[in-house]
């Protein structure tokens, strides 16, 4: 059987997302001030989500952000207890939704803004040492498996939204709009290990290839194999060694293993 | 975490933009601040800075962790995920209070981010104290709940609000954090007594106080911790001192945030209103 207190959370809810007003006989007076809630409602959610896509709103403007973010807000109302997280779906609703679909750079500036966000307050784990690495016995180097750093992630891009953002994001006027790239070009985002500041930077093919390979559980062999068929003129183990310690030394990897045999 | 304070006297809430003043000279503790309160849900499965900050302003303050999201009023079951990250955090920083608020915050798995008002009714009473009794059992600790700041109310209210937070807090056997500016705004709203409010709380459960700014509109004030506190609301805290006795007090501010310092002249204030109310208490 409802009860009373679902019966009025329900419709209490309906009238701040649905505008549904049969909250209001429940009120007293009819609910005068109900309006405080409805108005906190929203004002509180697209202040938050401003504040994890300033660049996306920059370039959109105030009014076709609050465009925009209200539709995404009426698409995605809030299912996680931290608001931290709300914003969670808004590339790829701007990615599904007309007219935003359309385009594609707020997509991609969505996506860069919001793996930065994850880069920085991202779970802590172990960070790979090198001197991890260096007592790693020669003969066990091509099973060695990898796992990624969770502050690491890695983003898609068909805009070269990167100088876009950096320029919001430091407060500095952009020297120009986001252009579209010859080719979708792949960056990653991730935290230091020290100093917990983040980073970004562009991934060649080559290292894009390979980096999803290893997180993908290639152990260390394929990756030499793999660098061989890239460039035949260098060593591929000093090649995968010097890609290796890169990785290291930016904090991306979290730890190595060798799988038993029956793993 | 191995260091132990003495959880008394005036805090502020703890916000990132003040992490630089707070943690410029590493070895001693900014005068005029006792110890701090945090948004627990922000720390909740986070790491990187905001996790690190957190534990070295832990290393030299007590700290207290208020959360908003507990929806402790919700018909929907708790959030054992939710609860599960609480605890955790507990265990890492070790609070003094671990507090929440007198209110729901969505329903059917929507999280609508606010603080909501509960029919204060009999069938409600049972329904939160049982739920807050179960949120205890499981973080092995009693909690603190805070009356919120409320702009309806419903016709099938049954008894004032401070009878609502009070038969609560006896029937699970929890804290109370009271806002005093949340019980002036409550008071302006709906037209009650915030001194009855005061004396009709009882003074042994009440474990912390929430001073704030709000927003006075002429026919209705809002709750906005944009602004210092307003005078009227000192007044209240005076009177709410000469009342309960010294309780730690906090200033809250969310947003129009000012310069650290700014918020520490305010707690100031806040030393000499309820050394006063004290004065006067004991005369």
């Amino acid at each position: 059987m409802t009860s009373f207190l679902d019966t009025v959370q329900s419709a209490f809810q309906s009238k701040l997302l649905l505008g549904h007003d049969d909250i209001l006989a429940h009120l007293s007076d009819g609910g005068p001030f109900m309006s405080v809630y409805e108005d906190g409602y929203t004002l509180r959610l697209l202040q938050i989500l401003a504040e994890d896509f300033t660049a996306v709103h920059s370039l959109l403007g105030d009014a076709e952000f609050e465009k925009a973010m209200r539709g995404y807000l009426n698409d995605n109302p809030s299912r996680h207890r931290s608001v931290r997280w709300l914003g969670q779906g808004v590339s790829r609703w701007l990615a599904d939704t007309s007219p935003w679909r359309n385009h594609k750079v707020l997509t991609d500036l969505a996506a860069f803004e919001w793996a930065l966000g994850l880069s920085f307050d991202g779970p802590d784990a172990d960070v790979l040492e090198v001197s991890a690495l260096s007592e790693i016995a020669p003969t066990d180097w091509p099973d060695l498996v990898f796992a990624a750093h969770p502050s690491l992630h890695l983003v898609d891009l068909e805009w070269n939204v990167v100088p876009f953002q950096q320029a919001i994001k430091h407060e500095r006027d952009p020297e120009q709009a986001p252009t579209v790239l010859a080719q979708p070009v792949t960056w990653a985002t991730w935290r230091h290990p020290k100093d917990l500041s983040v980073y970004h930077r562009k991934l060649e093919d080559n290292e894009r290839k390979v980096l999803a390979a290893v997180f993908d559980g290639a152990p260390f062999s394929a990756m030499c194999q793999m660098l061989a068929q890239y460039n035949a003129d260098n060593a591929p183990e000093e090649q995968a060694a010097g890609m290796l310690a890169g990785w290291v030394n930016s904090g991306w990897l979290s730890k190595v293993s060798i799988p038993t045999a029956n793993t | 975490m191995t260091s132990k304070f003495e959880f008394s006297g005036f805090g502020l809430g703890l916000r990132p933009q003040h992490f630089p003043a707070i943690l410029q000279d590493y070895q001693g503790r900014t005068p005029g601040v006792d110890w701090f309160e945090i948004i627990s849900d922000n720390f909740i499965n986070v790491g990187g800075a905001p996790i690190r900050n957190l534990e070295r302003v832990r290393e030299r303050y007590p700290i207290v962790m208020h959360g908003v999201s507990l929806s402790i009023g919700a018909t929907d079951p708790l959030d054992m995920e939710y609860l599960s990250g609480l605890k955790t955090l507990i265990d890492r920083i070790e609070p003094s209070l671990v507090s929440d608020h007198l209110c729901w915050t969505g329903v059917h798995g929507i999280n609508l981010h606010d603080l909501l008002p509960l029919p204060l009714t009999r069938k409600t009473i049972e329904h939160v104290a049982d739920r807050v009794a179960r949120v205890q059992d499981y973080l092995g600790r009693q909690i603190l709940l805070e009356n919120a700041s409320t702009y309806v109310s419903f016709k099938n209210d049954e008894l004032p609000e401070w009878e609502f937070l009070s038969e609560i807090s006896k029937k699970a056997d929890c804290h109370i954090l009271l806002d005093v500016n949340n019980v002036y705004v409550s008071a302006f709203n709906h037209e009650f007594s915030a001194v009855d409010y005061l004396n009709g709380v009882p003074a042994d459960r009440i474990k912390q106080i929430h001073l704030a700014g709000h927003q006075n509109n002429g026919d209705h004030i809002i709750d906005t911790h944009d602004a210092a506190v307003a005078d009227p609301v000192w007044d209240l805290y005076g009177t709410a001192m000469q009342t309960f006795g010294a309780i730690p007090t906090m200033i809250e501010r969310d947003d129009n945030i000012p310069d650290f310092e700014e918020l520490v002249d305010e707690l100031g204030t806040a030393r000499t209103v309820c050394r006063e109310a004290l004065r006067g208490r004991a005369a």
